[in-house]
């Protein structure tokens, strides 16, 4: 399986049939509120072009805490703008800790990816069912 | 610290779509049910319009129920400003993820058709007010 993410300066990925075009999404993102406990304070997004799990995958890393450092990487559904079915511009993503559920939607916009992420709780979780919204920025490209 | 529920009740009500020309969810009837909330969908004109995608339009729905769970700002918060909801909607599967803020509703409405792929998936967002009136219990 490989995987490719792209900027928007880059080659648009590769892509099959219905698919929309997903490089505006693709990347790494780091949250702009670097001090915030709630949600998650990177994420990297990528397509994998082979295999049985071709698609978009999210990896989402924590700010610690109650939560996972690393919460791995989900495979994501991609969404398109009602008038735009040709390019995404969302995702959600799925992330299932046992004791927690958390559910992370986002959409691009002027280059931010803006984010929504709840948390279900279970049995052996502590704590309120709870959401954050944060913005994320494209981590910056140094020569 | 144990979970601890959060107070579905500041999100219960009638909500209207602020825009009247749009199409997709017109009203949404969120009652608390317990500890969740109880929402009812009511949409208007093609939910998911793309233009010029193959298969039959999907139909939209009127009353449709869906369970939401209601999410306080915090760990250790206790009121809902914000619900996630998942589930069937029609013929298709969403996820609805809904927070107030001063009054505003905003639901981010995610939607995927299960049962024709070549029916691209559709994100938009909605606003919402609050339907003068009695809050449902």
């Amino acid at each position: 399986m490989t995987s490719r993410s792209t900027s928007p300066s880059g080659p648009p990925a590769p892509r099959p049939p219905h698919t929309p075009d997903v490089s505006a999404l693709l990347g790494e993102w780091v949250n702009t509120d670097r001090h915030s406990a709630k949600g998650a304070r990177r994420l990297s997004v990528t397509w994998h072009e082979e295999g049985m799990h071709e698609g978009m995958f999210v990896r989402a890393f924590g700010a610690g805490g109650p939560q996972p450092g690393d919460w791995g990487e989900a495979p994501a559904i991609v969404y398109t703008a009602p008038d735009t079915p040709s390019v995404a511009w969302s995702f959600s993503v799925v992330y299932d800790f046992g004791s927690r559920r958390t559910v992370v939607c986002a959409y691009h916009k002027t280059g931010i990816l803006i984010t929504t992420t709840a948390t279900v709780l279970s049995g052996d979780g502590e704590g309120a069912d709870h959401w954050a919204r944060s913005f994320f920025h494209r981590t910056e490209a140094r020569a | 610290m144990t979970v601890h529920a959060v107070d579905p009740a500041p999100l219960a009500g009638d909500w209207v779509n602020f825009d009247t020309g749009a199409t997709g969810i017109e009203l949404v009837e969120a009652a608390v049910d317990g500890s969740r909330l109880r929402l009812r969908i009511t949409e208007r004109g093609d939910p998911t319009p793309v233009r010029g995608t193959p298969g039959p339009p999907a139909l939209p729905v009127t009353g449709a129920p869906l369970p939401a769970v209601p999410l306080a700002d915090d760990i250790d918060a206790a009121e809902a400003v914000a619900f996630l909801a998942e589930g069937p909607l029609g013929s298709r599967q969403v996820i609805l993820v809904g927070y107030a803020n001063r009054g505003l509703l905003t639901i981010d409405v995610h939607t995927v058709h299960p049962t024709d792929a070549r029916v691209p998936n559709v994100m938009y967002r909605a606003h919402f007010y609050r339907s003068e009136g009695a809050t449902r219990t």
